[in-house]
């Protein structure tokens, strides 16, 4: 029996492999158009998440700032003190810390912390207390609000 | 001068221009099974392309509304911390409550009169104020309406981006009010 000239051998399949080399071509570049793609929205939900933290953060160093208004026995000494946290209703629970950095009878320079998931936010606050025995709420004065 | 190619005919025993014949049969037979083979491939092909095309098309287009969504998704968040900032720098501020107006639908009111954009439509969907700051479980700030400022407010807005799928994103703010230097 004569075997089948060589040319016409060779020839069989040759539009599918091609086809095939087309289709992966165009995956591929599909593939790196997709994943540019993904990596943008991932990069937007991780942007949505820190600010949601920064504004509760924001919202945890209000409230610190606010207890230490109203309550002149809070952050009285130099180790750090938990204050009450904000349970915030976007984000998580916010915990809030300050540590007293000075203090004299008429001012107290206090550090406040807050975190929420791994992100942090401080405040260098001033507290003016009113002297002991007059009912004056306490005046402050934010230097540094960072972020 | 042309080149000629002289062909030698069959054996003597098979006669002359037999062996072309047998050669011409032998041809046909091993070419028969390629009859359609090319169309059977391109059906192959067309079939694996078509497929292939449909999940990225669709992919592609599942990943570009995605994005869409999630670029108006952005820039109504965006819009509402700026609105929340306007309510924290005090530019927006209710001094005292109208009795005939929710605390959220006076801020609302506010807030829309000084819109930075008028692009996005907003709504502020909850508001609550306290001057307990040691109470710190929001279903328990009710102060409805104050003669002397509350010391802590929380205000929170929605914001929506129009579009064929309209986006809304919600933002909130604390607001501290008190003695400040």
């Amino acid at each position: 029996m004569t075997p089948p000239p060589p040319e016409v051998r060779d020839e069989r399949g040759s539009t599918l492999i091609m086809a095939l080399g087309a289709v992966t071509f165009i995956a591929i570049t599909f593939s790196a158009v997709l994943g540019y793609q993904t990596t943008g929205l991932k990069a937007q939900a991780i942007l949505a998440d820190k600010r949601d933290a920064e504004a509760a953060a924001d919202a945890g160093l209000d409230f610190g700032v606010a207890q230490l208004q109203a309550n002149r026995t809070l952050c009285t000494n130099t180790l750090p003190e938990a204050l009450p946290s904000w349970d915030d209703p976007v984000a998580e629970e916010v915990v809030v810390q300050c540590e007293l950095v000075v203090a004299s009878p008429s001012r107290r320079l206090v550090v406040l912390k807050a975190e929420v998931g791994g992100f942090t936010a401080t405040a260098d606050v001033t507290l003016y207390d009113a002297p002991v025995g007059i009912d004056a709420p306490t005046v402050v004065s934010i230097s540094k609000w960072e972020r | 001068m042309p080149r000629v190619v002289r062909i030698r005919a069959g054996s003597a025993t098979n006669g002359p221009g037999r062996g072309f014949r047998r050669r011409r049969l032998a041809g046909a037979r091993t070419r028969a099974p390629e009859a359609g083979f090319s169309i059977v491939e391109i059906c192959i092909t067309v079939a694996i392309m078509g497929l292939a095309f449909t999940a990225l098309l669709g992919s592609m287009a599942t990943a570009t509304s995605t994005s869409d969504l999630m670029a108006r998704r952005a820039q109504a968040d965006s819009y509402g911390r700026q609105l929340t900032e306007l309510l924290r720098g005090g530019e927006v501020k209710l001094v005292q409550c109208d009795p005939d107006l929710t605390i959220a639908e006076a801020y609302e009111s506010a807030l829309a009169s000084v819109d930075p954009l008028d692009r996005f439509t907003f709504k502020v969907v909850d508001a609550r104020a306290t001057s307990d700051v040691t109470e710190t479980n929001l279903d328990d700030w009710d102060l409805d309406c104050w003669t002397t400022r509350p010391l802590l407010e929380w205000v929170q807005i929605e914001v929506t981006a129009a579009g064929t799928t309209p986006v809304s994103v919600k933002v909130a703010v604390l607001l501290r009010h008190g003695e400040s230097a």
